[in-house]
């Protein structure tokens, strides 16, 4: 079926037809759910309650259809995880479509990581569809790691939105690494004064593949600070769109907000589009953007060559300098190692 | 002797971080005097600075100045300068767009208050420019953007002798200097100074002192002037450092 | 001594005439493009355009992005009015009323002074245009659009809409069917102008349309410097000006195209332009955005040759009631092709600023150098700031930068000036002026020192 998603919150020029995803997605239909694992060692801290709703959900993505599990998760206040809470979905042949979402209350003065992971079992396209609400309270530090683990030729779609509160801090890692089609939809609304977001976004896209992210933040509040960086490459035919908008309210005094990206371009079919939108109605703000795109810098290449290393060394050795600065504020030491292992796979 | 400046019992606090800097801060500088205010991080020297400028990032509450006369508390800076008082800053600002002989020319009018001669004028800034060796094609630069820390602190001491105030506070303005600018600054001090007008230094370091005819030394402490002396002071904190010297004179109390 | 804002009588730009006029069209019908088309004597190519741009004008929506149009009733428009005087050569041939005019803007003056030579439009026609002698010696044609196509059809045959389309747009389709006036300018090989032309553009009468049409074409290794000035007086009654400016740059050739844009704020600007550049050929743009109630106007250059260039500096300045959406548009379709961007705007009273790009680098284009700078100044919470560029890549083979930063005048900045004596006006004064000045020395001298004029005019509201 043929979906119009991820619209961007204005509208320009349709030249690149970048305002929004015309895709086309086949949702399979399941006959088996596998169980979602939620780990964690420290069950007094958080209340964890799931679901399966027969209900229909719609979020900014555009996507609407039945949920399979909704998994409501509350911080409790004042509480510190000490260990990072892991949420895992397997698919497999019998079980290769997933709706979910997973709501996290971050209560006030809370502090909590969580690690959700999609993983492919087989060779078989999974779809995924996650729908992830978060609500951050006052002082409250909530951190979320998503990783996409599926095989290349599933589909991948993750609707983000948070809604942050005095002080409250909310960080998202999404590691978009395999897929077939891949589309993210991210909103904050920093409504309060001191709120503030990141969001660091790491991505491959390579053999036909598609991504189509759609990054929105709202700056209210007085000194809330936005912070949203990307870093990707892309091989062979793969297209991504990235659209991205910081939007200064009226009366978000003192804000900041910054958006980066950057691609790496590792093949001459590739194609990168890009659209980092700062909109703006109240003068005291600090704003901005920046964007590269290149190929991998031939001299470097050649001094790293000179030290031994082959091409394709030196090229993964240069990819891995350029994602170092996001993986590094990646705080799960495992999750860490284990996503460098899969981006060396992948490239 | 003649009050050119008088500072009583003034608190200043810092608004963005709601935090008390100077707490009851007593000073007299007369005419034709050359006074250092010396003191460790965090001691509140920056804040005495931008607090005499009434920098609308302080605040004052309680306390006077005085000046030439004028009660200059609540003053507009702009107004402090064409009063007659000159602060060199830690950091300028750098303002691109704006050549440093647009910014000379349009500030010496502000402050004069008359049209000053255009070749006159030019003759006096290549003039002064020479002194401080700086290149007379930077009247060209815009103001401060790509300067050097060196270039910046010797643009600031160029403007003070081509605005020639009646006070001038330059704050740490031998910080991040080597020797050569460093003697170049004070060189720069003792061209401008005169039986009409008064310097204030503030600085950790005694080395800008060297070749000044310094007439007192003060040590603020916590927001407020702990000690004062002659130029011997200076050398005793240089030897003793200011932990010995406080340690002094709470044995002394 | 005031160093901000020379005072300056506003009403230069705001005289209004009354001007005898002979023909008057109003709205778009075939019965006005066939009154304009006699009028003017056309060969019946150029009406045969005329119509197919009408049939287009009617099939084609309003754009589904960027600044309401809606409130332009082309039928309450006052399409196409000549005023009672022929083409002059002298200014003293030109009539009385519309000569003040001219003079008041300072035309002829500038003329006499530091120009090659001088085109002036009134309303719908041209009234005056002049090329000193030397140039024309030299084979450069610089002549009214009427003009052009009686006296040179093979040449306007050749380039007319070749470089922008009938269908490109709505408001290009309302041009082609309805344009008048304009200039046609031809550097023919290796002719290298050492002063600018210029074409002036004042639209006097109230509810009124302007659509001329301006055809450069800057042959294999010439060089050509081009200003643009427009003007209107205010009024209550909504102007509409859809102007097309198509320039070629051949191989080796340059062109720097400067425009200072200061239409009044009840004036529609819905302008098109774009350039074809050759080999090792550049194209300069020079924008400075001041009037005009919504604006929007995004230079196309398309880099066709190899090692062709584009530099793009620009700024806008809106106020109170003012929507200006303007920026770029550029296409990378050669090897070793470069584009550089310096785009500036300043918003304060309620205005809205817009930088809105387009950039594509396809898939030929090997070694592309593109790298973009957008600055916004807030002057106030009651405007708006939107940077909105948008780009895609279809080779590796690229190094792309795309920079942008928002924001207001620096407290720290305004309390260093005033420390040395100035007033919190003359300080944000001179940092407005600072912040434009990158721009504003890319003018030639004469025109730099107008656009300081009319920045300051502009600050007077908030700042003064």
């Amino acid at each position: 079926m043929k979906y119009i998603l991820n619209e961007t919150p204005v509208k320009t020029t349709n030249g690149f037809m970048i305002n929004n995803i015309n895709v086309d997605l086949d949702i399979p239909l399941v006959y088996k759910l596998n169980i979602i694992n939620i780990v964690s060692d420290e069950m007094d801290k958080i209340d964890i309650d799931i679901n399966k709703p027969n209900t229909n959900e719609t979020t900014k993505i555009g996507l609407e259809d039945t949920l399979d599990y909704e998994i409501n998760i509350t911080v409790k206040e004042y509480e510190e995880l000490k260990n990072d809470c892991i949420i895992e979905y397997h698919f497999t042949n019998d079980a290769n479509k997933l709706f979910s979402r997973i709501n996290i209350n971050a209560k006030e003065s809370s502090k909590s990581k969580f690690i959700i992971k999609f993983i492919s079992e087989d060779d078989t396209p999974a779809f995924n569809y996650l729908k992830q609400i978060n609500n951050v309270e006052k002082n409250a530090h909530l951190d979320i790691s998503i990783v996409a683990n599926i095989n290349k030729d599933s589909n991948n779609l993750i609707a983000i939105e948070n809604n942050v509160e005095e002080s409250g801090f909310i960080n998202h890692n999404l590691y978009d690494l395999k897929g077939n089609k891949r589309i993210t939809n991210y909103y904050t609304d920093l409504k309060d004064i001191s709120s503030s977001n990141n969001l660091n976004n790491i991505y491959i896209g390579k053999d036909d593949s598609l991504l189509d992210m759609n990054y929105l933040t709202e700056l209210k509040g007085v000194k809330t600070e936005s912070n949203m960086t990307t870093y990707g490459i892309l091989n062979d035919k793969a297209i991504k769109n990235y659209k991205s908008t910081i939007d200064f309210k009226s009366g978000c005094k003192k804000a900041f907000g910054k958006e980066y990206e950057n691609v790496l371009l590792l093949s001459d079919n590739a194609i990168t589009k890009s659209l980092p939108m700062l909109l703006c109605t109240e003068e005291d703000v600090n704003g901005s953007h920046s964007v590269s795109s290149g190929k991998v810098d031939n001299n470097q290449l050649f001094y790293i060559m000179s030290r031994g290393l082959s091409k394709s060394e030196a090229t993964k050795l240069i990819v891995f300098a350029n994602f170092n600065s996001l993986l590094k504020k990646e705080s799960n030491e495992e999750l860490r190692n284990e996503i460098i292992e899969l981006i060396e796979k992948e490239i | 002797m003649k009050k050119l400046l008088e500072i009583k019992n003034i608190h200043t606090k810092v608004k963005d971080l709601d935090k008390q800097i100077l707490k009851g801060l007593d000073l007299t500088v007369n005419k034709g005097e050359i006074h250092v205010i010396m003191g460790p991080n965090g001691a509140g020297k920056s804040t005495l600075a931008n607090t005499i400028f009434n920098n609308p990032e302080y605040e004052k509450t309680e306390g006077t100045i005085i000046f030439d006369g004028k009660d200059i508390t609540n003053e507009k800076v702009n107004n402090i300068a064409k009063a007659g008082i000159f602060m060199s800053f830690q950091t300028p600002e750098e303002i691109p767009g704006i050549t440093v002989a647009q910014f000379l020319k349009s500030a010496k009018q502000n402050v004069s208050e008359e049209k000053v001669n255009l070749y006159n004028f030019s003759k006096e800034v290549e003039d002064f420019m020479n002194k401080l060796s700086i290149p007379t094609k930077n009247t060209t630069r815009d103001l401060n953007v790509g300067f050097s820390g060196g270039e910046k602190k010797k643009n600031e001491i160029l403007q003070m002798l081509v605005l020639n105030p009646k006070l001038a506070i330059l704050d740490e303005t031998d910080s991040g200097l080597d020797v050569d600018a460093i003697n170049i600054v004070s060189n720069g001090i003792n061209l401008f100074k005169n039986d009409n007008n008064s310097v204030i230094i503030i600085t950790h370091s005694t080395k800008l002192l060297k070749n000044l005819d310094v007439d007192y030394v003060h040590v603020l402490v916590d927001g407020k002037i702990v000690l004062s002396g002659d130029h011997t002071l200076a050398n005793r904190i240089d030897k003793e450092g200011y932990s010995e010297i406080i340690k002094g004179l709470k044995n002394e109390n | 001594m005031k160093t901000r804002i020379d005072n300056i009588d506003k009403n230069i730009y705001n005289i209004k005439t009354e001007t005898k006029y002979i023909k008057k069209g109003v709205g778009i019908s075939e019965d006005v493009i066939r009154l304009i088309s006699k009028e003017k004597e056309e060969p019946d190519w150029v009406l045969d355009i005329r119509l197919k741009a009408l049939k287009l004008f009617n099939e084609l929506n309003n754009p589904d992005w960027g600044p309401e149009l809606t409130e332009l009733d082309i039928n309450k428009i006052a399409t196409y009015i000549k005023p009672e005087t022929k083409k002059q050569m002298t200014w003293d041939d030109v009539p009385n009323d519309i000569r003040n005019v001219f003079d008041k803007l300072g035309i002829p003056e500038a003329e006499k002074e530091s120009l090659a030579g001088v085109g002036a439009q009134y309303d719908s026609e041209a009234v005056y245009h002049n090329l000193s002698e030397k140039v024309e010696k030299l084979g450069v044609i610089y002549t009214d659009f009427d003009t052009a196509i009686k006296e040179y059809p093979e040449l306007v045959k050749k380039y007319f809409s070749k470089a922008v389309p009938l269908n490109d747009h709505k408001y290009i389709a309302l041009h082609y069917a309805l344009f008048s006036g304009g200039s046609f300018i031809y550097v023919p090989k290796g002719v290298k102008l050492d002063y600018p032309l210029q074409s002036y553009f004042r639209l006097n009468a109230p509810g009124a349309g302007q659509f001329e049409h301006t055809l450069i074409v800057v042959d294999e290794g010439a060089d050509l410097q081009f200003i643009e000035g427009c003007s209107a007086p205010g009024y209550n009654e909504l102007n509409v000006h859809a102007g097309c400016v198509e320039l070629f740059v051949n191989d080796n050739a340059n062109l720097r195209f400067s425009t200072i844009e200061n239409w009044s704020k009840n004036m529609l600007n819905l302008n098109t332009k774009k350039c074809f550049v050759g080999k090792n050929a550049k194209i300069e743009w020079i924008m400075g955005s001041f009037g005009s109630k919504v604006s929007m106007l995004y230079p196309l250059s398309v880099l066709n040759g190899e090692n062709a260039k584009c530099e793009f500096t620009a700024i806008s300045f809106a106020g109170n009631g003012q929507n200006l959406d303007t920026g770029l548009k550029v296409i990378h379709n050669a090897k070793n092709t470069s584009c550089v961007v310096n785009s500036k705007s300043i918003s304060k009273d309620g205005g809205i600023c817009t930088f809105r790009s387009y950039e594509w680098v396809k898939k030929n284009a090997k070694n592309a150098k593109l790298s973009l700078n957008c600055e916004s100044l807030m002057l106030d919470s009651i405007s708006r700031s939107d940077t909105i560029p948008v780009n895609k890549i279809e080779t590796d083979d690229v190094t792309f930068s795309h920079e942008a930063t928002i924001g207001k005048i620096s407290d720290k900045a305004i309390f260093y000036l005033m420390s040395r004596g100035l007033s919190e006006d003359e300080a944000k004064a001179l940092i407005v002026r600072g912040f434009a000045e990158p721009i504003s020395k890319s003018f030639p001298v004469e025109y730099a020192v107008e656009m300081n004029r009319l920045i300051n005019l502009e600050l007077e509201g908030t700042i003064g």
